[in-house]
């Protein structure tokens, strides 16, 4: 530290002209704002099947302790072919996945074809390396393309991991283990969709930060089919409803 | 290694609602520490005699202890007086035991609700270090603020008296709007109904497990 700065530090009375006191009060400041971020405290689980992949996510939505929403929607459209199931702060993964979604349709127009995962995934990790990971951005992304099913899960840092199936979020310890037990190559469609959906209910269920309803996306060579609330796990348990 | 905390917060909403001649005490079930339920079924409510129950909410284990202290001290009491102990005196205790630990608090927030001598409904509400006053209606816990804008709302400008259907729905209802707006708080609900010169009536009710 400067001397200057130093000996002024020392003397809190007097009237200081250096930025010191206003940095730390924006320090300080700065971590308050933080807090009232909107974060997904969420469980998204991706899986590879037989004929695809399929994602999923829990629909609850928080402040703090407070419930911000109750049924938003954590699986963002990339294209018809590639979803992305997204967790950490709200803005970050709504505006990254909207950011090469845009990117992806230009390119697809450019070369007419669909796009693929791995580009998706590149600009993803890219981007979110540039910035540190101070971007609160945790991915699961999937899709169908030219070469085949695809998953990957992108870390804030811009890791990247390829495995048939992934859990990320304050509920991927609960979902991951039902996906241990119950996992294996080759899922029929309907084993799959089953076996996700339990996954997530197991975090919305088990872990705070996540709740309410089930989304699951199916993404197969001839098509893709999103199912919102496909289980209303949070609210049947309640008596009245 | 992240330094020693003696407290945990374990979450939970607590509320209380007095009417002319009844009191109405409620809490949910869940026990929590961070993003984690530990239990769907651990009680808040007590009840040291027919007519007095009360609401803990905070940490479990400091709870726990606080009962046992004033189990132990209304014992006493009886053995002493040859007789239960009575509200005005339960809330008296309550308070000094509470500021026996003033600077090492039990972190744990009660609400306690009773008939009278007179054999009105009263609900008492602490903080921490016992500080209490006489209230119509109080709430607790890690959904106080949500739970206390409905009672607010439905209590403060009531022109006509309060039926005791009316609290033990009143009651209900709040826990289980604070149970969709609030994380640590749901699975269960428990209520005990207090009438002069009856014993308290206990209920349970069902609340979101998400």
């Amino acid at each position: 530290m400067y001397t200057l700065e130093k000996k002024l530090l020392e003397e809190p009375k007097k009237t200081s002209f250096t930025y010191s006191e206003r940095n730390a009060h924006l320090l300080a400041s700065s971590k308050d704002l933080k807090k009232t971020f909107l974060k997904t405290g969420t469980t998204i689980v991706g899986m590879i099947f037989k004929d695809g992949v399929v994602l999923a996510a829990d629909t609850r939505s928080t402040v703090d302790k407070i419930v911000a929403d109750k049924n938003c929607e954590k699986l963002h459209f990339i294209s018809e072919n590639i979803y992305c199931a997204g967790a950490g702060v709200a803005a970050d993964t709504e505006h990254i996945t909207e950011m090469v979604s845009s990117r992806l349709s230009l390119h697809s127009l450019r070369s007419g074809e669909h796009p693929r995962v791995v580009s998706a995934m590149t600009m993803l990790k890219d981007h979110l390396f540039k910035h540190m990971g101070y971007l609160t951005a945790a991915l699961i992304l999937g899709g169908v393309d030219a070469t085949g099913p695809h998953l990957y899960s992108v870390w804030p840092h811009g890791s990247v991991d390829c495995l048939p199936y992934l859990t990320m979020g304050s509920g991927s310890v609960a979902a991951m283990s039902f996906l241990e037990a119950r996992y294996e190559d080759g899922l029929e469609e309907e084993a799959a969709i089953g076996l996700i959906g339990d996954a997530i209910e197991a975090g919305i269920l088990n872990d705070l930060g996540s709740g309410s309803n089930v989304d699951i996306v199916v993404i197969k060579k001839d098509g893709t089919r999103m199912m919102r609330n496909v289980r209303k796990t949070g609210t049947i348990s309640g008596d009245d409803e | 290694m992240g330094e020693f905390s003696p407290y945990v917060d374990n979450g939970g909403t607590t509320l209380a609602i007095a009417g002319p001649d009844f009191v109405v005490i409620a809490g949910d079930t869940r026990l929590s520490t961070g993003y984690s339920i530990l239990s769907r079924d651990v009680s808040k409510l007590f009840k040291y005699s027919d007519s007095i129950v009360m609401a803990s909410s905070g940490m479990q284990a400091d709870i726990a202890e606080l009962r046992k202290q004033l189990l132990f001290t209304i014992e006493e009491y009886r053995v002493d007086n040859e007789r239960d102990i009575e509200l005005d005196a339960f809330y008296r205790l309550l308070a000094t035991v509470l500021y026996g630990k003033r600077f090492f608090p039990y972190y744990s927030f009660n609400i306690l609700a009773g008939i009278s001598k007179e054999g009105k409904g009263v609900v008492y509400s602490y903080d921490a270090i016992g500080s209490a006053d006489a209230r119509t209606y109080g709430a607790a816990g890690s959904g106080q603020e949500l739970v206390i804008s409905i009672l607010d709302a439905a209590l403060k400008r009531k022109p006509d008296p309060l039926s005791i259907d009316e609290a033990i729905e009143l009651g209900k209802s709040a826990l289980k709007q604070a149970t969709e707006r609030e994380i640590h708080t749901g699975d269960s609900g428990e209520m005990y109904i207090i009438r002069a010169g009856r014993p308290a009536e206990y209920i349970t009710f069902k609340l979101r497990k998400d």
